[in-house]
């Protein structure tokens, strides 16, 4: 064999070893080395679909957050405009029942009545008053009586065309002829503003029991005889000792009034 | 203007205010709006200088002093007072008074009279009443002195706890009015 050949086949053999070798630590290191791109494409990947999962959950809360949001707005809209529409039918129906009681009392009555409207109270703190919005032109007339179904409310003290007012049973300068039903004892109650209303001069020993009813003695042409005025709320002596006193509770509250009748007063005999 | 304050306010007396007590006494709107005004607006007269009351005669002096009150302020009290007695049977003649004397204690100069509101609506409320209370006493009201002093008190102090609400925005009228007086002077 000429020299060439053999240093020819010299080289073959090695570049014959060097890929086998090449090829063993291909295998050897490519491996491995796939396993872990493997390893590390997943765990890419599933931090990747991870990330949008949560991406995609946030963006659904905020969403539902948001329609929640939304709802619970208009359901306090609602739930507002029901419980205004509530307090509207309440006051309704209050005014129903009293009109409705007004008219009774209208009814039974034997003298003309002129149902009125309580516009205003009055505007000082010394004076126990309210405003009608009745006046001459619906043959409201000075002096004509103020009550409700539940007991007297006042007097009317200044009349004009439209309007009245009214001196409450609770002001001190308001006097009423009385009667304790019970024992048929005559008197006369005065206002004490929010306190309770007196009765003076009732004498020492009268039988007069708690919760004894006061009507109206109704003799003068004014007031109906026999409206409910209030009960007797304490007996005491007076000051001076020489005769009782004692507390009447109103059987009207004075400070919540909405709709009364008006009692022009009768002609006297 | 004035008028249309003064009917707004009678109206929400009337209707609103007059409604909302503490143990059945209410703040009063009108009386407040009276001090308030006296306070804010005071006298077109300025008081004498001490140089001033040193130089001149105890009548003069007095006579000064007087006419240092709210001329608008007494005219207020009377338009509210004229209102009043279409409702009551006398005529608060506190009211007027009260206008006129709320202009000797005016703030109109003060940065910090928001502070001093307060105190003067509570004193002039109970001295009011006390000229009411008088009044009504002479008139021969019964139980007023009995009441006096629950009815004077209470309503001094809702007075003054409204006044800041009442001066701050009649203080703001008073000072955009006379820069449109000094505008228009220009």
């Amino acid at each position: 064999m000429p020299l060439g050949n053999e240093r020819r086949l010299g080289d073959q053999s090695e570049s014959i070893a060097e890929a086998i070798f090449l090829i063993i630590i291909i295998i050897m290191v490519g491996g491995p080395a796939a396993g872990f791109l493997l390893t590390a494409a997943t765990t890419v990947s599933g931090m990747i679909t991870k990330g949008a999962y949560q991406v995609e959950s946030t963006k659904n809360l905020a969403n539902e957050v948001l329609v929640s949001s939304q709802r619970i707005r208009e359901l306090e809209r609602k739930l507002a405009s029901a419980e205004l529409e509530l307090t509207t039918l309440r006051c309704q129906s209050r005014d129903s029942n009293s009109l409705r009681a007004l008219l009774g009392l209208k009814e039974k009555l034997p003298r003309k009545t002129i149902a009125a409207e309580v516009i205003a109270r009055n505007p000082d703190n010394w004076f126990e008053q309210v405003v009608l919005d009745k006046g001459t032109a619906d043959g409201v007339t000075l002096g004509s009586a103020v009550i409700t179904r539940d007991g007297i409310v006042g007097q009317i003290v200044k009349v004009d065309k439209d309007a009245s007012v009214v001196r409450l049973i609770t002001d001190p300068e308001q006097k009423l002829g009385v009667l304790i039903k019970r024992i048929g004892l005559p008197g006369i109650i005065s206002g004490n503003g929010q306190q309770l209303a007196v009765m003076n001069y009732i004498p020492v020993g009268t039988n007069v029991d708690l919760n004894d009813k006061i009507v109206c003695f109704g003799k003068g042409g004014v007031f109906p005889e026999n409206h409910p005025v209030g009960t007797v709320a304490a007996i005491r002596r007076d000051s001076d000792g020489a005769s009782m006193a004692i507390d009447v509770k109103l059987s009207e509250n004075c400070y919540d009034l909405n709709q009364v009748l008006v009692l022009p007063p009768t002609a006297q005999k | 203007m004035t008028a249309l304050i003064i009917a707004l306010a009678w109206v929400l007396q009337l209707a609103v205010v007059s409604r909302l007590f503490v143990t059945g006494v209410g703040c009063s709107l009108p009386l407040t709006i009276i001090i308030v005004w006296g306070i804010t607006f005071g006298s077109p007269i300025s008081k004498p200088s001490i140089d001033e009351l040193r130089l001149t005669t105890i009548k003069t002096a007095m006579l000064r002093q007087a006419l240092t009150g709210s001329i608008s302020g007494a005219l207020l009290g009377a338009a509210f007072a004229a209102l009043y007695s279409s409702v009551l049977q006398h005529y608060p003649i506190a009211y007027p008074l009260i206008g006129w004397i709320a202009g000797y204690f005016c703030l109109r100069n003060f940065n910090k009279a928001i502070v001093l509101v307060i105190p003067l609506v509570l004193i002039l409320t109970f001295l009011g009443e006390a000229i009411n209370a008088l009044q009504l006493y002479v008139l021969g009201r019964p139980l007023v002195f009995d009441n006096f002093v629950e009815i004077a008190l209470t309503e001094a102090i809702l007075n003054a706890l409204i006044a800041p609400f009442v001066f701050l925005p009649m203080r703001g009228w008073y000072e955009f009015s006379r820069y449109r007086q000094v505008m228009e002077a220009r």
